[in-house]
């Protein structure tokens, strides 16, 4: 704990810059998880699950002699094919259902914890990690960054704006953004429905299997579990940001990442995390439509896939 | 104690203490309809209780448990003021959740809450020792009855089994109620109960402080028998199990509940003892899980109002007295006689 | 007789000044109402007039910024729902309030006043304590279901009732609670005329049994045959109030219906 003197420039500054590079795959993370929530109105908690197998892939690539971009393209991949395989196998058949809200929440943390155990079943139990060539130190801004934190950055970036162009100048991404906002005007205007939501669990799986091999590299030593705690902060980027709303996500995860690293100078580092569970509690309890949201009424269609 | 003595005890100690629980969890969310993701804490709390209410104060010393309050209190009070204080948090988490929240929000809000809860008492290590956790609690009049471990666990086997009977007690009378009646209504519809005047704040709170109660003596119990208690008992996949029990056996039938915890112990029991040995630990200890997880899947699909579902018309009236029935009976075209008015009579319509 | 009496009783229901605003908009602007026991008021006017606004505002589930609500002279501006039902006032919803995993006998139970075993300590106490109660207040919703035509259907599930018989359900339900005034919210939007005119029986029956009815509708004809007189919205004001077949030619009236 450090408590007493603290002089500002030297710890807040580095705090801010770790904020930031913790950020990258946070931020990736979530504005994965707020398109596919907006768009396929599940809202995903098996997403830790997923995230996590994409690292547990890339380790095994990696210990095969892989490197960094080989890992990088598995882990997305595996990202792509579980979560669209969870959906396909799972998932719809709930939605099609009509199963409840709750109990599609109930469905989502068990294919969650089922694919954990098939993880524990493959690998053991033990931490894992990823070797990645040391990196050297860059002096950014006050701060000390290295290669990986770089690139991990650099990486999201890429990802974010890509997929802004996606968005907003291709067809697919048109017809996402209308199902996200209005789903029963997207079926009557002829969008193919089941084509974009395959797509959607394919493009936000990339992206989340992405973020579970930056996060994993990042973090050191991961295992089954890593990636519950990963979720709930990504969960809470997406819900302040409005759910559907990359920018929002982006801006929260960002906002989110650097408040985690700066109140670890007033209380201990494990438990950080805690600030991100306030936020959620207080912006579901107060303003389940996010901070940037518009004040709908909170209601997320289930789109019949 | 011989091997087969020390097995029948502990499962029957383990199913009398989950049952518990779940019961307490069924009055929440399979009569009333309150997604508390939370509920772990109830039964937490309960556990942290008896355990610092028996530790005795702590040393203070480094190398001994550090927890923040201690006392040596005797059997029963260490339980009893688990339940108690279970009950307190279960007003608190009633109160938080006055908000109309979705269904998903309002777990989401108490799964938060949860882990939130396990990451504060994990890196808080003066509040009940971290992530250790704290151990070697004495177990209730250990000395005083002079039995041996084999004698002691079945007693408290019976002793366990007790509470779980009167709790059903309690719980059948509440639920055959018209107040179980209203409890329902709520769970139906917020407004459509209202409307009736039927005041849904006191419903909540009642049900909440009730199923705390019962999951903080089932904590307490649990503690007292297994003289340990740590984070790693109390993570949100407790919750998830309590709930799959609930769905799978019967939502809103406490017998259905019991079947459901029943399952579910067998399947940790015994699941490995069908499996080969040859098989790797790591497949061994998660093939439970996968089949648990896949057979909530399979009822929330199929079923998902459980094996044992919920009574048509649950408040339960004595023949015996609507017999001594002295008043004028109506009688309709569609219904002739008392039977009618004691049950409902014939079920003619669909459903 | 009955237009005698109405002048020297209080009124049932006294609406003052009520106003209720969502953000920046006014749904409900001052509007003041009376209706005196045993009438039956129509409260009619164009989509997004503010009718369903004033009726939640009534019942309790809206708050009102301004104004006042009196039931029988009491006030219950700011009371919750349940108590506003206590005190007299029941309300119907347009949209599905029906209890749908329980039996429409069980569904009328709940709104009986004031049931013994209905209050914690008496249900925990045992069903000795309530059980004659609840006999006698079965053979009333026997009673109750028998009259409105739904007591083949007492011991199915609410939820595999058809559209207009969940109306008529809830009108019932609504009955079961003894109260001085109802107020049906579209109780038959969207049926097909069958059903309306048994509706409609049900619906005249109400005043001779001492309910005093707010009926807010689209059907004007339906209005027009049960309502004494009506209250025409517009905007969330009052526009105007009197017999339908003499405002159906205001200007305003039909301007409004035609703007709204």
């Amino acid at each position: 704990m450090i408590f007493g003197s603290v002089s500002a420039a030297s710890e807040v500054v580095p705090a801010i810059g770790f904020g930031i590079a913790t950020a990258a795959y946070i931020g990736l993370g979530s504005v994965g998880y707020t398109l596919q929530t907006g768009i396929t109105g599940v809202i995903n908690f098996a997403y830790g699950a997923i995230l996590i197998s994409a690292a547990f892939v890339a380790y095994a690539v990696n210990r095969v002699g892989g490197d960094l971009w080989q890992i990088l393209v598995v882990g997305g991949a595996t990202g792509a094919i579980v979560s669209y395989l969870v959906n396909k196998l799972v998932f719809r058949r709930f939605v099609r259902r009509g199963v409840s809200r709750f109990g599609m929440l109930i469905v989502t943390l068990w294919a969650g914890l089922i694919l954990q155990n098939i993880l524990l079943a493959i690998f053991g139990g033990n931490y894992l990690h990823i070797t990645t060539p040391a990196g050297h130190l860059f002096r950014v801004l006050g701060t000390k960054l290295d290669t990986l934190q770089l690139t991990g950055i650099t990486i999201a970036v890429v990802c974010v704006v890509g997929l802004a162009i996606l968005l907003k100048f291709t067809r697919l991404g048109f017809a996402m953004r209308a199902l996200a906002t209005n789903p029963d005007l997207a079926r009557a205007s002829g969008v193919k429905v089941a084509r974009v939501l395959d797509y959607t669990w394919l493009i936000t799986g990339v992206i989340c299997g992405l973020a579970g091999v930056l996060y994993s590299i990042a973090v050191g030593a991961f295992h089954q579990t890593s990636g519950n705690a990963v979720l709930i902060i990504m969960f809470t980027a997406a819900i302040l940001g409005g759910v559907g709303r990359p920018l929002g996500a982006a801006i929260a995860a960002l906002a989110l990442s650097i408040a985690m690293q700066l109140v670890t100078l007033v209380i201990p580092a494990d438990l950080n995390e805690i600030v991100a569970f306030v936020a959620l509690i207080l912006v579901l309890l107060l303003r389940p439509s996010g901070l940037f949201g518009v004040a709908r009424e909170a209601d997320v269609e289930v789109a019949v896939a | 104690m011989s091997g087969a003595n020390l097995y029948a005890t502990t499962l029957l100690v383990y199913f009398f203490i989950d049952v518990l629980a779940a019961w307490g969890l069924n009055l929440q969310y399979g009569l009333f309809g309150m997604y508390n993701f939370a509920f772990i804490l109830f039964q937490s709390i309960g556990a942290y209780t008896a355990a610092v209410l028996t530790l005795g104060p702590p040393k203070h010393v480094f190398g001994t448990q550090d927890y923040f309050f201690g006392a040596q209190l005797p059997f029963p009070l260490p339980i009893v003021i688990a339940g108690g204080v279970a009950g307190v948090l279960g007003l608190i988490v009633a109160l938080l959740l006055s908000r109309n929240l979705r269904s998903d929000y309002e777990a989401i809000v108490t799964f938060g809450l949860s882990i939130m809860a396990l990451l504060i008492v994990t890196a808080v290590v003066p509040l009940f020792n971290g992530a250790s956790g704290l151990a070697q609690v004495p177990e209730p009049l250990q000395g005083t009855l002079g039995l041996g471990a084999g004698a002691y666990s079945w007693v408290f086997v019976g002793f366990s089994g007790l509470i779980c009977l009167a709790s059903y007690g309690v719980l059948r009378r509440v639920q055959g109620s018209p107040f179980g009646r209203a409890l329902r209504a709520v769970r139906e519809s917020r407004d459509g109960a209202a409307a009736l005047g039927v005041n849904a704040t006191w419903c909540r709170i009642v049900v909440s402080v009730f199923g705390a109660v019962l999951a903080g003596v089932s904590g307490a119990l649990l503690v007292e028998f297994i003289t340990a208690w740590s984070p790693a008992a109390w993570t949100y996949v407790e919750s998830l199990t309590i709930f799959s029990a609930i769905i799978v056996g019967g939502v809103g039938n406490d017998i259905g509940v019991l079947l459901g915890v029943f399952a579910t112990e067998i399947v940790f029991a015994e699941g490995s003892t069908f499996l080969p040995t040859s098989l790797p630990p790591n497949l061994v200890g998660s093939l439970p899980w996968i089949l648990i997880g896949i057979v909530t899947l399979a009822f929330l699909w199929a079923r998902p109002q459980g094996i044992v579902p919920e009574r048509r018309d649950c408040v339960r009236i004595s023949k015996r007295r609507a017999a001594a029935v002295t008043w004028d009976v109506p009688t309709h075209g569609d219904f002739a006689d008392l039977r009618d008015i004691v049950d409902g009579g014939v079920a003619s319509g669909r459903g | 007789m009955a237009a005698a009496s109405r002048s020297m009783e209080p009124p049932m229901l006294e609406v003052r000044d009520l106003c209720v605003s969502f953000g920046g908009l006014r749904a409900v602007d001052a509007v003041s109402i009376e209706i005196s026991p045993h009438e039956v008021v129509g409260i009619i006017g164009p989509n997004g007039a503010g009718k369903s606004t004033l009726v939640s505002a009534i019942a309790g589930s809206v708050t009102p910024d301004s104004g006042a609500v009196l039931l029988a002279g009491r006030p219950i501006t700011k009371l919750p729902p349940h108590r506003i039902a206590r005190a007299g006032l029941t309300r119907t919803y347009q949209m599905a309030t029906q209890f749908s995993r329980m039996t429409v006998l069980e569904n009328l139970l709940v709104g009986a006043p004031k049931q013994r075993g209905a209050q914690l300590r008496w249900a925990l106490l045992g069903r000795r304590y309530w059980e004659q109660e609840e006999l006698r207040l079965r053979a009333k919703a026997l009673e109750l279901l028998a009259r409105f035509g739904l007591a083949k259907w007492r011991n199915a599930y609410a939820g595999s009732l058809s559209g207009g018989q969940l109306r008529i359900l809830e009108i019932a339900r609504a009955l079961m609670t003894d109260p001085k005034m109802l107020i049906l919210d579209e109780p038959t939007a969207g049926l097909a005329p069958l059903i309306v005119t048994e509706i409609e029986g049900h619906v005249e029956s109400l005043p001779r049994s001492g309910v005093t009815v707010v009926l807010v509708e689209h059907r004007l004809d339906f209005v027009e045959r049960l309502a004494d007189r009506v209250v025409v919205m517009a905007s969330g004001r009052v526009l105007r109030q009197g017999a339908l077949k003499n405002l159906r030619e205001d200007a305003d009236v039909v301007g409004a219906y035609i703007a709204g």
